[in-house]
């Protein structure tokens, strides 16, 4: 046994470990049974592709060649389609096809000229390098898209690095082919180097699968336990952390920030008149006109049945109540669903004092501003009593 | 070089190339994965040393005998120790254990020591045997770890198949440690020799090393979906179910009934003048009166009832198996509960009243959010009437609400 066969079958052995776990994810740990199935046919496939390329010299090249890089072949693209199912991306099922003919009919031709094996090594290394960086880029933008940039970063860089690394076999098979294309069971240096690193890329590519479905477990986790479920906004728990971020920035940059308090008028009389159903659907759609006036790096939260809590960083006086304005007029202007037949709420506004003042006493001071903008008839926006400070001093 | 190997040396370098892959995607793991970060930062300790074990592992066997080897060997060994204390160092953290510096004191004592006397001649028999031994104790104690956790918390079915690998490895270790140290000579040439045996041993090594990662994987994937589950089914803030999950279960109940022809009843309850609650007191102490109303509930109900919080202060419960004239009395002790047992807050108390909707699933030929209109409406009449008592539902909801 060489040393190179010798890693082979321990690629086999560790491949069909990876396809016994995602075998063991997807029928006993509940990761989608689709998924899984991808990546452990990937895995049995690189398994059965290595071990005919440890037939080499003893069955006929067609099988240890072409049927073994093809199926090697096959395996990036299956894991990359389960990448896509897993992220609900579009499946590229016509590229992986024209991928794999390629590859064939570059194999193919090998196989009748043999004195050309820079194309077969080149023409088995182009497809996997443009699989693997499409996948990396795909994921990218998907898990980027989620809102888990460090998952997107962890996922796509291996998955990148790995595409240039074949990209690379490519150039070199290119460049220097008496040495970088010579078939794999020949025992050089090279060669030696290229099985272990597609031992590797083998286990790596697994674990950043692995890394990819837990890292969205979190994210889905941090979502659930930090947004309201009814309307997607953010609750009152994942509030205070926001609002404790800002009073540092006030601190380090001297960025003002300024809270909203906003009710819905008579909302009470809403349910009880037509339902809870009706009352639920009405603050859906009151979340998503909120968010609509609300700008991009403002936060918005439902912090009780019918109240909503804005916070606008890096906000003065004056746009916080711009932006209170809006909010209320957009609502006026909203169209409801029936029953429903027209909503307002009541806004308090407070800006923050000073970079010393906690964000609950801001927070209170808005409320006593809603308050009073409740006590003076609702449908209104009121800003936080300017003379609170002095009273605050005295 | 890697054609000069000999094929048990080759296992050895890939474990230790695979072992360091490893700790590179743990340390990037620890990126992500937020509450376990500690965890996963210790587990990239114990992949990277292990891979540091088996590069002196592979240098011992290209070293003379016995000088350096004996000294590389022992260098190997104590890293691949250490990594295995990292190892559950990390899955003491993962499980919430405070972890036993006594036990990987005396451990370290024991491997040292071992080590020192391996280097005497004839000595290498006793490093091996308290090495192996060390490690076994160490995969046994994890191994019950994982399984207490994974039957307790994670609630598994066959809680002893996620710590299968330890097992194995732990029972490996304690037959080669066992055998070194009874038959002296038959460890003398272990590994250093090229023979089936040793391939196929480190190649088992080199499975095991790998299943230790897809273990800890399985692990931590095993929590998130489980924690994933409760959180999606549960209410954040009093751990009562949530509104989709008592959907779920009025759904499955409906369905039940159908074949069974059992009732069922549907009890909506609304704290009174809540919003004043909060108001006065603020959101803190609203949310203590929330709690303190779920408790009630769940004190109140039979085991086999579904409590869920609806919404913001509204409860909802599934009384199986219950006809409206069973399920009223319920009702009416819960309502008095609550005014009995008002909500303690400072030195005195505020004072708490609900008021409460019942409706019996009319048969058949009734859907889910038929029965819940008319809980709905119940619950209604019993605020309009003055709050604090229970009303329940005829089953046209426009009818006259029979008054308790």
């Amino acid at each position: 046994m060489t040393s190179i066969q010798t890693v082979l079958l321990l690629i086999v052995l560790q491949q069909g470990l990876c396809a016994a776990s995602w075998w063991v994810g997807g029928w006993r740990l509940g990761l989608p049974k689709q998924v899984s199935a991808h990546w452990m046919i990937a895995c049995v496939a690189t398994a059965i592709g290595l071990t005919l390329v440890l037939q080499r010299g003893v069955w006929p090249g067609f099988v240890t060649l072409v049927l073994a890089n093809l199926l090697i072949m096959f395996a990036f693209v299956t894991m990359r389609r389960g990448i896509q199912v897993f992220l609900r991306l579009p499946i590229t099922d016509a590229e992986h096809a024209v991928l794999l003919g390629v590859d064939a009919l570059l194999l193919l031709g090998f196989v009748t000229i043999t004195d050309h094996s820079v194309i077969a090594v080149v023409g088995a290394s182009i497809p996997i390098a443009w699989t693997l960086l499409r996948a990396a880029v795909e994921s990218y933008t998907a898990l980027r898209r989620e809102g888990s940039l460090a998952t997107a970063r962890a996922v796509a860089t291996p998955l990148g690095l790995l595409g240039l690394l074949f990209a690379a076999r490519a150039v070199a098979g290119t460049l220097i082919p008496q040495v970088a294309a010579r078939p794999l069971n020949d025992a050089n240096a090279f060669n030696a180097g290229v099985v272990l690193a597609f031992m590797l890329v083998g286990l790596m590519l697994n674990l950043v699968l692995a890394l990819m479905v837990v890292g969205r477990l979190v994210s889905r986790l941090q979502n659930l336990s930090e947004r309201d479920a009814l309307t997607g906004l953010l609750n009152r728990r994942a509030l205070a952390p926001l609002m404790q971020r800002e009073a540092g920035r006030m601190r380090r940059r001297g960025e003002v920030y300024a809270l909203l308090m906003i009710d819905v008028d008579h909302f009470k009389a809403l349910n009880d008149r037509h339902g809870h159903a009706a009352g639920d659907a009405a603050l859906v759609t009151l979340a998503r006109v909120l968010r609509d006036a609300a700008r991009e790096a403002d936060q918005i939260a439902r912090v009780g049945g019918e109240e909503f809590c804005m916070l606008l960083p890096s906000s003065d006086l004056e746009g916080a109540m711009r932006l209170a304005e809006r909010a209320h007029a957009a609502v006026r202007a909203a169209a409801w669903e029936a029953p429903v037949q027209g909503l307002t709420i009541s806004v308090g506004v407070a800006v923050a004092h000073s970079a010393d003042e906690p964000p609950q006493a801001v927070l209170e001071r808005a409320d006593r501003a809603l308050y009073r903008a409740k006590q003076s008839g609702r449908d209104r926006v009121v800003l936080d009593d300017p003379s609170g400070l002095a009273l605050g001093a005295a | 070089m890697l054609a000069s190997l000999t094929p048990t040396e080759v296992a050895f370098v890939m474990a230790g190339l695979m072992q360091a892959v490893a700790a590179l995607l743990w340390l990037v793991g620890g990126l992500i994965l937020g509450d376990t970060q500690r965890a996963a930062l210790q587990w990239a300790g114990y992949a990277g040393a292990s891979a540091l074990s088996f590069v002196f592992l592979v240098a011992a066997m290209q070293a003379p005998e016995p000088a350096p080897a004996e000294a590389l060997r022992a260098v190997g060994n104590i890293a691949g120790v250490l990594g295995i204390m990292a190892l559950q160092r990390g899955i003491w953290a993962f499980i919430g254990r405070p972890p036993s510096v006594r036990g990987h004191a005396i451990a370290l004592a024991a491997v040292l020591t071992a080590s020192w006397i391996g280097l005497e001649p004839g000595g290498g028999p006793v490093r091996v045997g308290v090495n192996s031994l060390v490690q076994a104790a160490m995969g046994i104690g994890m191994a019950l770890d994982l399984h207490r956790h994974a039957r307790d918390r994670l609630r598994l079915r066959r809680p002893w198949v996620l710590p299968l690998p330890l097992v194995l490895a732990s029972a490996a270790f304690a037959l080669r440690g066992a055998r070194a140290l009874l038959v002296p000579g038959a460890v003398t040439a272990e590994m250093t020799v090229h023979s089936g045996l040793n391939i196929g041993s480190s190649f088992a090594y080199v499975v095991l090393s790998l299943s230790f990662h897809a273990m800890l994987m399985a692990l931590v994937i095993i929590r998130l979906v489980s924690d994933l589950r409760r959180l999606s089914r549960r209410d954040g803030l009093t751990g009562l179910l949530n509104r989709r999950a008592l959907e779920d279960e009025l759904a499955q109940q409906i369905q039940r009934s159908r074949r069974t022809r059992e009732p069922f009843c549907v009890l909506m309850l609304d704290a009174d003048h809540f919003k004043q609650v909060n108001d006065r007191y603020g959101h803190a102490v609203g949310d203590l009166a929330l709690k303190h109303l779920a408790r009630l509930l769940r004190a109140r109900m039979r085991e086999i009832d579904r409590v869920a919080r609806f919404g913001g202060e509204e409860f909802l419960v599934l009384l199986p198996g219950l006809a409206l004239a069973d399920a009223l009395p319920l009702a009416e002790r819960l309502r008095q509960s609550v005014v009995a047992e008002p909500l303690a807050h400072g030195d005195g108390a505020i004072p708490m009243s609900v008021s409460i909707g019942m409706a019996e699933w009319a048969g058949p030929e009734e859907e889910a959010s038929r029965v819940l209109v008319r809980a709905d409406a119940a619950l209604y009449e019993a605020k309009r009437r003055g709050r604090d008592r229970v009303a329940s539902a005829g089953l046209d909801p426009e009818s006259e609400f029979a008054p308790i």
